[in-house]
């Protein structure tokens, strides 16, 4: 009888092994260690969000690019090509990512865009959310 | 404690292997720190950003070793210091150079039972008269040296001609002179001190800049540019007349000027630190204080010197034997009016028969005498012309970074000292021509059989000048003595140096060519007399040269028109009486298989009288 075959991190069960470190850097020492996978994979996904686009050395490409936006009319073609293009991206920087839903919420009155992004990675029971408000 | 001991890699430059070697040392050394190396991940951002460093450091550690060495050095102020470290002079221009003939008229006179030129009238042109073109007057060249109508030498002859005639009788003659030139503007620019300032700097700005042509303080005293500041000594040149050195002004016609060594305080060094920037720098001594004019003694140079201890093993130099580090004075109180120079560039280089303005005429020409005629004299004064014959060449525009760094490398090997014997040679030849004209020199280690008394080795140079007929003659002691102040600076210390005149073995050549049918005789005969003179130029000659027989056979048995060479022959020609040169030479005993041997003691071929000891005849079969 065919089943789902899942994967698995074999990290994940090693307790004294950190896969990455959250963001922000807030902890008393700096850097925060991370110890699953998800949170490691959540974190990233802050970094590309928060990562300016042509920020990263050699890799210009990287980055949601958000920050540009900020003094842009909100409006619904703009929205649109963020969308689009958040899409495009993490396709090339996240491929064993599949996107759920990408919501880009607006508002306009307060000069925030809310990112809300369900997620999930590829062969394994990893779902997520995501949101981050940009003002 | 333990000792950490990690396995660094050096070997890693740029981003991308410092980058690959950090994961590594990461998966190493701390497998449970940190696990997530996806390019997305925030720890990744660190790792690359240390790479990103080590990169930049990498590439300005890599661009300061390269900056260091002049064959890769790109930034030019770099380029311009290792320049100087090795002892080259950038340039921010080259200036074009042309020969330019001068011509005046001067009258007639009747003397000795015959018209002459009266001299009295003849112009003294002071240096740097200004001559441009009249169509481009932004154009300027200069004469580098004073001419001076009034005489005439084997290095600076002057021409005369008859200008005008009336019933046979001179009226006037042309005088015609030639001196080089250089494209060149002189300008002026004034700077006054008041604190004496060690090392004090003054800049000149503006493109173009040739050089510094002179430095005058408030008082008159001239200041000196020298090579580096620690240069004390200074070449300074004298006219040759008799309240001068009345030893030597016998051969004025000769050697014009007399070269002297001079030790000098007022002296300044001169650097482009830019391409429009011309910084000049004097010493750091004060006026007030004589110290450069003491003779060292040893109260002065030994027990006078504040390092007791270590005096056995002190270093002392002549041109700084008092440790003063004053390097020459520092102005003060006084105003310098600095001329230089600007100008040369592509555009310098004029065509021929374009330079015919001359600028500065009132401030640079005077007559040699006093007493002259006011309506003459204004006449002859007007009568002053100039000319480029031929076409000025040699400008361009500055030094490119990689001419910069060949020269300077070149500049490395032939620093200004004489170490071999061929520099001796070069040294002498390259004298300017106005201490004298040294046309042929030889420098040879002495030999066994040489009477020298001296311990030390004496190198002897033998020497030749020529006379305006470009005949050998030996060297006057005027001469040699601006000889021996020049060498003096390029010598090296253990060199001792006995300047020799050399022999001169004039000689005849007959000859007897069998001529082909149908070619003309004469013709012939020409052909072979003048092939003879062309090959004994005395430009061709040097020192202990053979004479090959075999050799004049086949060139003259090449000539258009000889059937075969029936004889040739040389032999000695000699005597004062006769214009040649006493010492006479056994042909005959120094000829061993067709060579003609030179003596062994140093000596030169010359066919003194080229038309009349070069004599051919044309014989039957």
């Amino acid at each position: 009888m065919p089943f789902d075959q899942k994967q698995i991190y074999p990290i994940d069960f090693n307790n004294s092994a950190a896969v990455g470190v959250d963001i922000p850097f807030s902890d008393p020492a700096v850097f925060k260690p991370n110890y699953f996978t998800k949170d490691a994979i959540k974190n990233n996904l802050i970094n590309y969000f928060l990562t300016n686009l042509g920020e990263r050395y050699l890799v210009p490409t990287f980055g949601g690019g958000l920050r540009q936006f900020i003094f842009e009319q909100i409006n619904t073609n703009n929205l649109t090509f963020l969308e689009s293009r958040i899409k495009e991206n993490l396709n090339t920087y996240f491929p064993h990512i599949n996107i759920g839903d990408l919501e880009i919420l607006q508002q306009p009155d307060l000069n925030i865009i809310t990112v809300k992004l369900t997620y999930s990675v590829i062969n394994t029971n990893i779902n997520d959310t995501l949101e981050i408000d940009f003002a | 404690m333990a000792t950490i001991d990690r396995d660094v890699k050096y070997l890693n430059r740029d981003f991308s292997s410092i980058r690959t070697k950090l994961i590594e040392f990461s998966k190493t050394y701390f497998p449970n720190s940190y696990n997530d190396f996806s390019p997305s991940s925030p720890g990744m951002m660190f790792m690359e950003m240390s790479s990103y460093v080590g990169d930049v450091m990498s590439f300005y550690l890599d661009n300061q070793v390269q900056e260091t060495y002049t064959q890769f050095a790109r930034q030019t102020n770099n380029l311009y210091e290792l320049a100087y470290m090795f002892g080259y002079k950038p340039k921010s221009t080259t200036s074009s150079q042309v020969e330019i003939e001068l011509f005046q008229q001067i009258p007639a006179k009747y003397s000795a039972g015959q018209y002459q030129p009266d001299f009295r009238y003849s112009l003294v042109i002071e240096p740097n008269l200004q001559i441009s073109s009249p169509d481009q007057t932004s154009i300027s060249f200069l004469l580098e040296d004073k001419v001076d109508f009034t005489q005439s030498s084997s290095s600076d002859p002057t021409q005369i001609s008859t200008y005008l005639q009336a019933g046979g009788i001179p009226q006037y003659f042309l005088l015609k002179k030639q001196a080089k030139s250089i494209s060149a503007t002189v300008n002026t620019e004034t700077f006054t001190f008041t604190e004496p300032i060690p090392f004090n700097t003054i800049n000149i700005e503006g493109g173009d800049i040739i050089g510094i042509l002179d430095i005058k303080d408030s008082d008159g005293n001239i200041w000196y540019e020298v090579d580096y500041l620690a240069q004390e000594m200074i070449y300074d040149s004298i006219k040759n007349t008799n309240p001068n050195d009345p030893n030597n002004v016998a051969n004025e016609g000769e050697v014009p000027y007399l070269l002297q060594l001079k030790k000098i305080q007022r002296r300044f060094a001169t650097r482009l630190t830019s391409e429009t920037n011309l910084q000049i720098q004097f010493g750091a001594g004060n006026p007030l204080d004589y110290d450069e004019v003491i003779i060292p003694n040893p109260n002065n140079v030994g027990l006078g010197l504040p390092f007791e201890k270590d005096k056995l093993t002190t270093a002392y130099s002549p041109t700084n034997f008092l440790f003063t580090n004053t390097y020459g004075i520092s102005p003060s109180d006084t105003t310098l009016t600095v001329r230089y120079l600007t100008g040369g560039g592509v555009s310098s280089n004029v065509k021929s028969n374009s330079l015919s303005r001359i600028k500065n005429k009132d401030s640079n020409c005077k007559f040699s005498s006093n007493n002259l005629s006011p309506s003459l004299a204004t006449y002859i004064y007007d009568s002053l012309i100039v000319n480029n014959p031929t076409a000025a060449d040699g400008g361009q525009s500055g030094d490119t970074p990689e001419e910069i760094r060949q020269k300077t490398i070149s500049n490395i090997s032939s620093q200004q000292r004489s170490v071999t014997l061929d520099d001796y040679i070069i040294k002498s030849l390259s004298m300017p021509s106005r201490y004298g004209t040294i046309s042929k020199a030889y420098i040879e280690k002495p030999k066994l059989t040489d009477d020298q008394v001296s311990t030390i080795e004496t190198l002897n140079l033998w020497v030749l000048s020529q006379n305006s007929q470009n005949q050998f003659i030996t060297a006057s002691p005027t001469l040699k003595k601006n000889l021996r102040t020049y060498l003096s600076q390029y010598r090296v210390i253990g060199d001792n140096i006995e300047i020799r005149d050399a022999f001169i073995i004039n000689i005849a050549i007959d000859f007897e060519i069998v001529v082909l049918p149908n070619y003309n005789n004469n013709e012939v005969l020409l052909r072979c007399i003048d092939l003879l003179k062309e090959y004994f130029q005395r430009d061709k000659w040097q020192f202990n040269q053979p004479i090959f027989y075999k050799d004049l056979l086949v060139k003259v048995d090449n000539v258009l028109g000889v059937q075969t060479v029936n004889s040739i022959l040389c032999y000695n020609k000699s005597g004062e009486l006769n214009n040649y040169s006493k010492y006479s030479y056994d042909i005959d005993g120094a000829t061993n298989k067709s060579v003609i041997y030179p003596s062994l003691d140093m000596s030169i071929f010359e066919v003194k009288f080229p038309d009349d000891d070069i004599k051919g005849k044309v014989v039957p079969l």
